[in-house]
């Protein structure tokens, strides 16, 4: 009974997902997924393998995390169920985290070596 | 190895020697000298050299040249008068110089003197308005108007000209020195630059007719003439010295420098030509040396002397008083005022001053008594050389030996503690018998800590030695000791146990065991020969343990270093990391599919001049990123700055209209919704 309803709810969450959320929101959590999963698999091979080039692994790391902090916060930005706390409009949010985001790939890149 | 102390003994001995020997020139330095010089002169080919070695071997009494070798350095010297026109201050200078030494015939005489003149008017103009680098040339230019002075037309009376290089040249002078140099200069450069100074201005004041006024300028400039004479006692280089005297004793000429700088000092100043007369031969350390004593010797200042160390034939003991350059001293009165051993002169063996009657410069006094033959020690002889009046106190040493040179009383013993065993016994053998062994063995063994001693201990008679060793050694290894002299008996200690690092091979751990040789050294400077006496073979039996000491604990096989670098860190091999490259690519296709998922919409794209910007600004947005991915391949961080500056730039400004115009859209969009929903 209790696993049925956890299927339940989680097929209702889906669902609901789709339906109430908006398309931008979802390219947005898309995105996040993508980075979480970029960085677990990079942490899982430092783990396994070792941290060499040390480097290289915290600036890759690194910026998949900051990466993930800029998208959550652009998606609070951007989500109409969200947004009201905010004076800025999704626009200008956008504009804000592309300035992070490429600051932050150079950066990445200069540490790199 | 073994004669490591007889030559040190020479060393000393040597340098003793050295240090109270003559202080003039020696027969042998003139025959040196000469020698060089003819041979140098052979070999002559330019105005420069013939002159040096000419005026030399002038100066050195060297004698007549032959008149063959006289033409053809004639040649040589005349080779080139007829560039005259194009030498230079040094050029014109060592021609005349050359010419007048060598009484040389000059062809096209008139025409060249004429030439010469006109060059050195030009080169002398030029030392008149042009700032003075470098005072050699003043004094090649005029060196070269002194020498053809009589010969020479206009430029002798041309007080203008003169006048002015006078005052150019004084311009050098500066307070902060007393000297023709600044504070940076070495001291060799600046007793060069000021002998040249002073060379040159009182030439040129020789000629200038209103000369007197110029003396206050030569007075002030002269100031520290004191000073520089000292400095050039202790020149090392001989050319400094010689032209600083040169230009000194040509000053003197005009100023009274006798109270101001004292007879020992001028003579001081011959130190630094003295000890360049053992010099490696060149021509130019032999003409500076030949300069410099000349002027020392012929001295304006004072006339210096020269007294030598004492020498002796049989009870007689002569001494040499001469100038610098080793010739005798006319008008001289030289009188010995004391002989005395030690220090005490109440002890003279002669009761009061003696007036000595010169041979060309040598001065012999015979000691009646013979006191001084029969004793060993030393001697002063207290010597006055008067002249023009002024006496001068010069105090000689002597050393001496007995006629009668014996050691005597000579004992080996070894001890120890509670223990006392003697080898040799008041044997004795005059020090001509040196090369006799006594033919004593010993054999001992040496143990850690026992302090077993060898003691050799000898009387000598007729010799006050400077240096006394016993020496334990063979051919390889040797330790040393010095034999003091407690109560009139010589004694040397020597610890077996203390000395087996120095028989030990050097800078090893090797055990010392083995025969040396026991052996008295005797040094003194009045000894011809040093003494070296085997008095016995001994064999050591080492029953320690020899450590190596500082220096062969260095060269010992060291520890082994362990490199200290960091250890490399786990790397994973090629093809783990290329499967990880492959799954990390794993989230961009989740990422890819997602999109289709969701679709795209470009519903929101906007119109009119927005419209034509997006594109613009979604490329400049891409273009930063190529940009910092080719940061990372190729360019430097100033290159991809500029780029992502410009692109940033671009961005900023095609950006803002194109989110304003979306953001406007929505906000009217969601308005029209809220009407529609009202």
């Amino acid at each position: 009974m209790a696993n049925e309803n956890i299927f339940e709810i989680i097929a209702k969450l889906v669902e609901n997902y789709k339906k109430d959320t908006p398309q931008k929101v979802k390219l947005i959590d898309l995105f996040i997924v993508f980075t979480g999963l970029t960085a677990a698999i990079q942490f899982v091979y430092r783990v396994l393998v070792g941290t060499f080039p040390l480097n290289a692994f915290l600036a890759a790391f690194f910026t998949c995390l900051s990466l993930l902090v800029f998208t959550v916060a652009l998606r609070k930005q951007v989500n109409p169920a969200t947004s009201g706390e905010f004076r800025v409009v999704p626009e200008r949010a956008f504009g804000d985290y592309i300035f992070c985001c490429v600051l932050t790939f150079f950066v990445a890149m200069s540490y790199i070596g | 190895m073994i004669n490591r102390v007889l030559a040190i003994a020479l060393v000393v001995i040597v340098a003793l020697t050295s240090f109270i020997s003559t202080q003039s020139l020696t027969a042998k330095h003139y025959e040196d000298l000469s020698k060089y010089l003819k041979d140098q002169l052979k070999n002559a080919s330019t105005p420069q050299e013939v002159h040096y070695a000419v005026t030399s071997l002038l100066k050195l009494g060297g004698g007549e040249l032959e008149p063959s070798l006289v033409s053809s350095l004639c040649e040589k010297v005349n080779k080139n008068i007829a560039k005259v026109n194009t030498f230079s201050a040094d050029d014109l200078y060592h021609t005349a110089a050359a010419q007048l030494a060598l009484k040389c015939t000059i062809p096209n005489e008139q025409k060249f003197v004429e030439d010469f003149e006109k060059r050195l008017e030009s080169i002398l103009v030029d030392l008149s308005i042009k700032p003075i680098s470098d005072l050699s040339q003043v004094y090649s230019a005029t060196r070269a108007l002194l020498l053809f002075k009589r010969k020479l037309k206009s430029i002798p009376t041309n007080n203008t000209l003169l006048n002015k290089v006078f005052n150019n040249i004084s311009g050098r002078y500066t307070d902060d020195t007393g000297a023709f140099c600044n504070k940076s200069s070495s001291a060799e450069k600046c007793l060069t630059d000021t002998g040249y100074a002073y060379e040159s201005l009182t030439i040129l004041q020789s000629m200038i007719s209103d000369r007197t006024k110029l003396l206050p300028n030569l007075v002030k400039i002269s100031k520290k003439a004191q000073d520089l004479i000292k400095q050039a006692a202790n020149a090392s280089a001989v050319k400094a010295a010689s032209i600083f005297v040169r230009g000194l004793n040509k000053l003197a000429t005009i100023l009274p420098f006798s109270k101001r700088i004292t007879r020992r000092e001028v003579e001081d100043s011959a130190t630094a030509f003295q000890r360049a007369a053992n010099d490696k031969l060149s021509l130019q350390n032999v003409y500076d040396l030949v300069e410099g004593l000349s002027a020392v010797s012929s001295s304006n200042i004072h006339i210096p002397i020269s007294v030598s160390s004492i020498e002796r034939n049989e009870n007689e003991y002569s001494f040499r008083v001469t100038s610098p350059l080793g010739q005798p001293i006319s008008d001289s009165v030289v009188k010995l005022r004391a002989v005395y051993p030690g220090s005490n002169q109440d002890d003279s063996l002669i009761g009061r001053p003696i007036e000595i009657k010169g041979d060309k410069g040598t001065y012999t006094w015979k000691d009646a008594s013979g006191q001084i033959a029969e004793s060993a020690g030393s001697y002063k002889f207290d010597i006055d050389v008067q002249i023009k009046g002024e006496t001068t106190p010069y105090t000689r040493v002597f050393k001496t030996t007995s006629d009668k040179l014996d050691i005597t009383d000579v004992n080996i013993v070894l001890s120890k503690l509670n223990e006392r065993r003697v080898f040799v016994d008041e044997d004795s053998a005059r020090l001509e018998k040196q090369g006799e062994t006594l033919s004593r063995d010993i054999s001992t063994s040496v143990k850690s800590g026992e302090q077993k001693k060898l003691i050799v201990s000898f009387n000598l008679k007729g010799i006050d030695a400077q240096q006394t060793f016993v020496r334990i050694g063979d051919e390889k290894r040797e330790s040393t000791a010095v034999a003091r002299k407690m109560g009139g008996a010589y004694r040397a200690e020597i610890v077996l146990d203390k000395i087996a690092r120095d028989l030990s091979a050097p800078l090893q751990s090797v055990n010392p065991t083995g025969r040396y040789d026991v052996q008295l050294i005797v040094a003194d400077n009045a000894l011809q020969k040093p003494l070296l006496w085997t008095l016995a073979k001994i064999n050591l039996d080492y029953q320690i343990n020899v450590k190596p000491d500082e220096e062969g604990r260095h060269y010992d096989r060291q520890k082994e270093i362990v490199h200290k670098f960091n250890e490399p860190a786990v790397r994973a091999s090629a093809g783990i990391a290329s499967i990880f490259s492959l799954v990390v690519l794993a989230p961009v296709a989740v990422f890819a599919l997602g999109l289709l998922a969701i679709g795209f919409n470009f519903n929101n794209c906007p119109s009119g001049l927005a419209g034509l910007l997006a594109p613009v600004f979604t490329a400049s947005v891409a273009g930063m990123l190529a940009v910092i991915g080719w940061y990372f391949v190729e360019i430097n961080i100033f290159t991809a700055l500029k780029y992502l500056s410009l692109l940033g730039a671009v961005s900023v400004v095609t950006g803002a209209p194109v989110l304003s115009a979306i953001s406007r859209r929505n906000v009217q969009g969601n308005a029209l919704i809220q009407e529609g929903t009202k």
